[in-house]
C-alpha cells in the first residue's frame, strides 16, 4: 500500500512536472506516433536505399575482387607464360649460340686448312722453285766452271803443246780412224 | 763427182812435215781422194781435221777439249 501509494505519487509528481512543462498525454502519444512515422518514413526513405547502396557496393566490390582474383590469376598465367616463352627463349639462345659457336669452329677449321693447304702448296711450289734454281745455277756453276777449265786448259795446251806431241797426235788419230774403218 | 775430183781439206794448227804429209797423202788416197788443201788454223791448238766430200775426221786438241767439255 505504501509502495502503491509512493508509486502514485511519483506519476502525480510527474504529471505535475509534464503539467508544468506543458506537455500532455495526448501530445506524448502523437509524438509517439510522429516518431513512428519519422521510423518507418526513414526506414523506407533513407535506411532501404541506403541498404541497398551497401549491397550493390558490397556487390561491386565483390566483383571487383572477382575481376581482381581473375586478373591475378591471367597475371599469373601470363607470368608462367612469360617464364616459359624466356625459358623457351633462353632454350633457342643457347641452341642458336651452340649452333653459331659450331659453325664459326667449323669454319674457322676450314679457314685454317686451307690456309694451311695454301701454306703447304707455296711452301711446295717454293721449294721445288728454290730446287730448279739450285738446279740451274748448279748447272750454270758448272758450265761455268768447264769453260773456265776449258779456256784456261787451251790456253795450256796452246802455249805448250810442241811440235812432237802435235805429231804425235796426228798419227795417232790417222792411225785410229784408219783401224776404226778397217775394222 | 767423182773420186778423182775430191779434195780433202786438212786443217793443222801448224806447217806440217813431211812426215805428216805422207801419212795424210796416204790417208786420203785410201779414201778415193787425190788432192789435198791445207789450211793452217791455230785455233784448233793442235791435232788435224780432215773433211773428204761430206766426211769430216777431226782429231783437233779443240774438238777434244769440246767433247770432255760437254761430258762435264
Amino acid at each position: 500500500m505504501f509502495e502503491f501509494t509512493s508509486e502514485s505519487m511519483l506519476l502525480s509528481a510527474f504529471s505535475d512536472m509534464l503539467d508544468e512543462m506543458g506537455i500532455t498525454w495526448s501530445s506524448i502519444l502523437l509524438h509517439l506516433i510522429a516518431l513512428v512515422i519519422l521510423t518507418v518514413g526513414l526506414y523506407l526513405l533513407l535506411f532501404k536505399p541506403v541498404k541497398k547502396m551497401i549491397r550493390e557496393r558490397q556487390e561491386k566490390v565483390k566483383k571487383i575482387e572477382k575481376e581482381n582474383a581473375e586478373l591475378n590469376e591471367e597475371v599469373k598465367a601470363l607470368k608462367n607464360s612469360s617464364e616459359k616463352v624466356l625459358a623457351d627463349a633462353k632454350k633457342e639462345a643457347a641452341a642458336i649460340h651452340e649452333s653459331v659457336v659450331k659453325v664459326a669452329n667449323q669454319k674457322a677449321s676450314d679457314i685454317v686448312g686451307e690456309a694451311k693447304a695454301k701454306a703447304k702448296a707455296m711452301i711446295d711450289r717454293t721449294e721445288t722453285e728454290m730446287d730448279e734454281e739450285r738446279k740451274k745455277l748448279q748447272a750454270d756453276v758448272e758450265k761455268q766452271i768447264a769453260d773456265v777449265s776449258l779456256v784456261v786448259a787451251e790456253k795450256v795446251i796452246g802455249r805448250d803443246i810442241s811440235k812432237a806431241d802435235n805429231h804425235r797426235l796426228i798419227e795417232e788419230s790417222l792411225k785410229e780412224w784408219s783401224e776404226k774403218e778397217n775394222g | 763427182m767423182a773420186k778423182e775430183q775430191l779434195v780433202a781439206k786438212v786443217v793443222v794448227s801448224e806447217k806440217p812435215d813431211d812426215d805428216i804429209l805422207r801419212m795424210v797423202a796416204e790417208f786420203v788416197k785410201k779414201r778415193g781422194c787425190y788432192k789435198t788443201e791445207y789450211i793452217i788454223d791455230p785455233d784448233i791448238l793442235g791435232g788435224i781435221v780432215i773433211r773428204i766430200g761430206d766426211k769430216v775426221y777431226d782429231g783437233s786438241v779443240r774438238s777434244r777439249l769440246e767433247t770432255i767439255r760437254q761430258s762435264i
